[in-house]
């Protein structure tokens, strides 16, 4: 395969859509077309209703979002649930297809460019923004837009840099931060050029270093002015997952980086170092990229595309660098490239079989045309999303309830109904919030709540006076309420 | 004619083998960790394939491990039987130690005077001695291998054959033991070292370091992979429960080093060590460094067993003896105590004696003594004759591998903690029916994991500072079913 201009672009965009689809296929094929993960339910349920009252979301306890509108809009003319799939579709196909023209733009050789699209493409983090409906693929997008236009010279696509810029901003703190760092680097770059542009006698400041300090200025108020949208009240109750299995996907990570990836990224890493001058914007946006990384691990999504330039760059290195034995070379590399592929394949399999499966939402179907509509429905926080979505039941937590007022209070509530044995407790915190049904889940049961049979709430089930099975199909249980009836 | 030389490391590895071979007979069982490797040695011959997925360990479980070096048992058990394989060959393997020492010593020195008492050494480590006698310990090979890796390494500059050995040789290592890692470690230190002192490397070399990397950390992410899913970055410390953690990875400290590996070897390998970081450079002692320093990290930041790591350090300070030994012979040639030189190696070879192969004997019948008496294999076999197939048996933490080799039932706990996630609360529901003066405390954990036999031998006993069951007395709820040295009491009641 020869790699000209022409067909590297097209097989890339090829490669990105195949990857892409393979997970959408797959909940076609086997699981109803039902959407992936928990996240999606949350941003359909918002854009339903946003769509229904046609204005924005006045709950003080809503967590404000652009991508909502977005999804909203689209779903007003496709659906929610298939605006949830196109839109991370199109932004993943979109953002590959800017990543590779800045690439270009930055002069990298077309084999390097090839290899180092394939490594984002299979990325988990790449495939985790294009596949579930998520508040980062706009974001990322309009980030990268913003990336590219900025080196082009025309008035108007400056305009729109700004704009995708301006955009971006909009999605959050890391994103104000990462966009000016993205200017502050554009202007260290030009600064540098310029400096050598002075000692042979051109004008002073370029068009490009005034652009870039009018953006750095008017993107820097355009931040402060959003400062209200970024800070939330928020309780942290929720215990902190282990580092590694939150931010590496082999072990688990939704959103994390996989460890040939890591692998790759540190050689480049070293190799590019010493050309650190050179290329400001990488080592810059990857400090500020790795700050953040404490505070979220979400932002993998973002080192994702750092990663594989990295990885790309140091995968050429290594496969270039003369080798004296070509058998080890041909391991190696073999090695390098079964390494990265498993991780993928891993992956997908990992998201295109993830809950919610048929079942699940039967349950909920179930419950939905059961219940009465303001009945109250308790369940594990993870399981949140999906009955307010998909059985449009209030629940009393959900991933968001940290922002809910009582947090603390609510989530120490929620562990004693799962764990007290003591019948009392468990009916006066079960009418203090209201809760009508109960719903549980293998997983819960296995693991994620119980460790054992007949462990705190499981053990109370026994009481049929207060509780009543009223639904029990392939592991999923939806269990009545009745505790004013005996309530003492 | 066979060179001198030759004859005399034919006669140390005999005698190696020979006592070894001596120790290992003394019983004809074998320590109770080894019977984990016998099950698997027996299983492959029957069908071809480890056992991943075993019902018996804790009462049903998955394996992950690599399995080479049980294949290599099995294919030996094709012709002989399985007793002889596990006793004969695990030691042939280790003695094949000495000749590896014998290579790098030679290679390093220049010396075969040296060579030959650093592999005589060697041969005594008492650590590794004791530890791979009488376990069927997979270590007993994966010491030699990984040592005759480093050889081929430094002998590429001259052979391109080794080359093509190293390859193989990393590529079965990965597929025996995750210790592999351990040389990556080693390995990354080497080309740091040489780096910091411009040393030439060959492209060959960094080639072979670079491929090793990738193909170790490929295959174990594999193989562990689930492990990691399940445990995060604990897998490194193998799930092991927290009240044991302490006695697997314990704090090196220099009593306990003097003691496994020897005063000679410890105290000559670190003034090597000394004086190649700060005074001289040598490609090849950078090796043995690079593979001293990673142990010691990782023995210090508690990363692998105390014993394990003892195993390789000894090792490693026996090669930079050779050094230290033929540097020494170097100097005193060059002093006016000259005529003293066979005194020096006398003397030497003395302190080696008392130091080194007076406790390797020590605690090699230590731990042969320590391996399963009669006594306790007719208990299991009591076992596998008198139980259903389907019930479950409680013995001591250590007996565990021992109730699905010999008894052939279902075990509740064993030291085998991987992927078990309620192993800590298995371990003190053990402790419990074992220590609690109440049935009703024991009979609902009895309950609860199926137990229908307790296992009471000398060592539960020892284990749980007990003399017997507490509650052994309500004869409705356990029976005593079989009253030797070992008692096995029937649990017969059920608690809702």
């Amino acid at each position: 395969m020869k790699l000209t201009e022409k067909n590297t672009l097209v097989y890339v965009m090829l490669i990105a859509a195949i990857v892409i689809l393979i997970p959408h296929l797959v909940r076609f094929s086997f699981y109803n077309n039902i959407m992936i993960g928990e996240e999606s339910y949350y941003h359909a349920t918002i854009a339903k209703q946003i769509i229904e009252q046609k204005s924005l979301i006045h709950d003080p306890n809503y967590v404000f979002n652009p991508y909502h509108l977005i999804l909203a809009l689209a779903g007003y003319f496709i659906g929610v649930e298939f605006a949830s799939k196109l839109i991370p579709f199109l932004l993943g196909m979109l953002s590959v297809l800017v990543f590779y023209l800045i690439l270009k733009e930055f002069k990298i050789e077309i084999e390097e460019r090839f290899v180092i699209s394939l490594i984002l493409i299979i990325s988990s983090s790449f495939i985790y923004l294009s596949t579930m409906s998520n508040i980062y693929s706009v974001p990322v997008f309009m980030t990268l837009l913003g990336i590219y236009l900025l080196f082009k010279k025309n008035i108007f696509l400056t305009v729109l840099s700004f704009l995708a810029f301006a955009a971006a901003i909009s999605f959050g703190m890391f994103n104000a931060l990462l966009v000016i760092t993205i200017i502050i680097a554009y202007l260290i770059e030009e600064t540098q050029k310029e400096k050598v542009s002075l000692e042979t006698k051109k004008p002073r400041f370029s068009f490009k270093s005034k652009k870039a300090a009018v953006f750095l200025f008017m993107l820097f108020i355009i931040s402060v002015l959003c400062f209200p949208l970024y800070f939330q009240q928020r309780t942290k109750v929720l215990p902190a997952g282990n580092i590694l299995q939150s931010s590496i996907s082999d072990l688990g990570a939704l959103t994390g980086v996989g460890v040939f990836n890591i692998l790759l990224a540190v050689v480049g890493f070293f190799l590019i170092w010493k050309k650190r001058k050179e290329y400001p914007f990488i080592f810059l946006l990857l400090l500020i990229m790795f700050m953040f990384f404490f505070y979220t691990k979400n932002i993998s999504v973002y080192l994702t595309f750092i990663f594989s330039v990295l990885a790309g760059h140091a995968f050429v290195k290594i496969r270039d660098m003369g080798w004296e034995v070509k058998i080890i070379k041909n391991l190696t590399m073999l090695l390098m490239i079964c390494g990265l592929l498993f991780s993928t394949i891993s992956y997908l399999n990992r998201i295109s079989n993830m809950q919610p499966d048929n079942e699940v939402i039967k349950s909920l179907d179930w419950l939905k045309h059961y219940s009465k509509q303001d009945e109250v429905v308790f369940s594990h926080y993870s399981k949140g999303f999906w009955i307010t979505d998909v059985a449009e039941r209030p629940v009393v937590t959900d991933k968001m309830f940290e922002y809910y007022p009582n947090a603390e209070e609510r989530f120490n509530d929620s562990l004693e109904i799962f764990y007290s044995r003591n019948l009392k407790n468990t009916k006066s915190l079960l009418e203090k919030y209201n809760i009508n049904y109960i719903w549980i889940d293998n997983e819960m049961k296995n693991g994620l709540v119980w460790e054992k049979e007949q462990q705190g709430l499981l053990f109370l089930f026994r009481n049929n006076e207060t509780f009543k099975n009223i639904y029990n199909n392939q592991g999923i249980e939806i269990w009545k309420v009745y505790p004013r009836i005996l309530g003492e | 004619m066979l060179k001198k030389e030759y004859i005399l490391l034919a006669l140390i590895f005999g005698l190696v083998l020979g006592i070894r071979l001596y120790f290992a007979f003394q019983t004809p069982y074998f320590s109770h960790d080894a019977y984990f490797n016998i099950r698997q040695v027996e299983h492959i011959r029957e069908t071809g394939l480890p056992l991943f997925k075993d019902d018996l360990s804790y009462s049903g479980r998955n394996f992950l491990f690599q399995p080479f070096f049980q294949y290599i048992l099995a294919f030996f058990n094709l012709f002989m039987p399985l007793s002889l394989v596990c006793k004969l060959l695990p030691n042939i393997f280790a003695s094949c130690l000495i000749f590896v020492v014998y290579l790098i010593a030679k290679e390093i020195t220049n010396s075969k005077g040296a060579a030959l008492f650093s592999s005589f050494i060697s041969g005594f480590i008492p650590i590794f001695f004791a530890e791979t006698v009488n376990s069927v310990s997979v270590y007993s090979l994966v010491i030699p291998l990984m040592f005759f890796l480093i050889y081929c390494l430094i002998k590429i500059n001259k052979d391109e054959k080794y080359i093509g050995y190293f390859v193989v040789l990393i590529i079965i290592l990965a597929l025996m033991h995750a210790s592999s890692f351990l040389l990556i470690i080693a390995l990354l230190l080497y080309v740091l070292f040489t780096k910091l002192e411009h040393l030439k490397q060959r492209r060959a070399e960094l080639e072979l370091i670079i491929f090793s990397i990738i193909f170790v950390i490929w295959l174990n992410f594999i193989i562990y992979k689930n492990a990691f899913l399940v445990h995060g970055q604990f897998v490194i410390w193998q799930n092991i429960p927290k009240v044991l953690l302490g006695q697997y990875f314990s704090q090196l400290n220099i009593l306990n080093a003097l003691y496994y590996i020897g005063i000679i070897p410890l105290v000559s390998g670190i003034y090597i060590i000394y004086k190649y970081i700060f005074k001289k450079k040598n490609r090849k002692i950078y090796f043995l460094m690079g593979f001293a320093l990673s142990t010691l990290f990782l023995l210090w930041l508690k990363l692998i067993q105390l014993k394990i790591g003892l195993v390789f350090f000894g090792v490693i300070l026996v090669l930079l003896f050779s050094k230290f030994y033929s540097d020494s012979l170097l100097f005193i040639e060059k002093t006016k105590l000259s005529s003293y030189k066979k005194l020096f190696i006398a003397l030497l070879f003395l302190v080696f004696i008392f130091n080194s192969v007076i406790p390797t004997i020590s605690y090699t019948a230590q731990v042969v003594r320590e391996a399963p008496s009669k006594n306790e294999i007719d208990a299991f076999l009591w076992l596998k004759n008198n139980s259903d197939e389907k019930d479950v048996i409680l013995a001591s933490l250590d007996q565990g591998y021992l109730i699905n080799a010999v008894a052939e039932r279902k075990n509740v706990i064993d030291k085998n903690f991987l992927l078990i996630k309620d192993a800590e609360q298995r371990l003190e529901d053990a402790r419990t029916i074992y220590t609690t003066h109440y049935e009703t405390d024991a009979i609902p954990l009895l309950n609860k994991y199926n137990v229908k036999y307790i296992v009471l031998s000398k060592r539960s006993m020892s284990d749980y500072s007990i003399i017997d069951l507490n509650y052994r007395t309500d004869e409705k709820c356990f029976e005593l079913v079989y009253d030797e040295e070992v008692k096995i009491y029937k649990s017969l009641c059920r608690m809702e």
